[in-house]
């Protein structure tokens, strides 16, 4: 049994990625905010996660389900909205901050969904695919072609 | 010299996603109490009031009791060996003894009055 403490902690941990991840999803920010809010107001209802055996996985499972029932629902799908902030840059490098995002903005959705669930989400490749239901091999595969995408263009334009 | 994966993810790591707003949850205000619901209270309120009119009412009307009543209730002390034995000393018989503990009146008749008792018992009745 989770005390309402316990379901903050989760959200305090994995909000910013939840969110991101939310974003990479259906292109705007506060969409995936409120469906990652959705889901803990889920929780805090019902006052537990136990059920969930990976919690970190049931968190991403369950905004991404969110999201979907929201695009059926609402048909909400849209560019990624570039715009707004989706990191907080490392001394100040606002450049760089709105590099990554535009060159994520050029992976292809599965591509990115994977890289931001295993670089941001901090989920290993099992978990990834149990989140996305597709193999783990296919995970590897998508993150290692994402990757070397994301190196080869940050690294020909910018000096790192 | 380009980075290889290890360094290229530390690098990307170090742009953390912004934080979410903080999640608030507002608690809904406790719901209007119905109309009836303050109708009922008046209700049992007024059906406490007249049952507590009622109880009192029947208390201060209760009777009082009567001298005799009274009387009679003095002698309904438990009776002590020490008691008998002071009314048997200055009594004639056991019977007469007796006769004044349950009938206390019969003894403080003034000497116009005769117990109803002697009078019936002295009537010859013819059946």
């Amino acid at each position: 049994m989770h005390s309402t403490s316990e379901i903050e902690r989760l959200y305090q941990e994995n909000g910013a990625a939840l969110v991101l991840f939310g974003t990479s999803m259906v292109g705007n920010r506060s969409i995936a905010q409120d469906a990652v809010h959705q889901v803990f107001l889920r929780l805090l209802q019902r006052g537990d996660t136990d059920h969930a055996v990976d919690q970190k996985a049931y968190l991403f499972t369950s905004v991404k389900n969110q999201l979907l029932n929201d695009l059926k629902v609402h048909q909400r799908i849209a560019p990624l909205d570039l715009e707004s902030t989706w990191f907080e840059p490392p001394e100040r490098d606002y450049a760089g901050e709105r590099h990554l995002k535009r060159v994520l903005g050029e992976l292809v959705p599965d591509q990115r969904e994977v890289v931001i669930l295993h670089i941001w989400g901090e989920l290993t490749f099992l978990q990834i695919a149990n989140v996305l239901g597709i193999s783990a091999n296919t995970v590897a595969s998508r993150y290692r072609y994402a990757l070397g995408k994301l190196r080869e263009v940050m690294c020909s334009e910018e000096k790192i | 010299m380009p980075l290889d994966d290890s360094e290229f993810e530390s690098y990307l790591r170090r742009f953390r996603p912004i934080s979410p707003e903080k999640l608030v949850v507002k608690r809904s205000p406790e719901p209007a109490r119905n109309p009836q619901f303050w109708l009922l209270c008046g209700g049992a309120a007024a059906v406490i009031l007249v049952a507590i009119w009622f109880v009192a009412g029947v208390r201060t009307s209760r009777p009082i009791y009567d001298i005799a009543y009274r009387d009679t209730t003095i002698y309904v002390e438990p009776l002590t060996a020490g008691r008998a034995n002071a009314e048997l000393r200055g009594a004639s018989s056991t019977k007469e003894v007796l006769d004044r503990m349950a009938f206390p009146l019969s003894s403080r008749l003034a000497s116009d009055q005769q117990s109803a008792f002697s009078v019936l018992g002295k009537e010859k009745i013819k059946l």
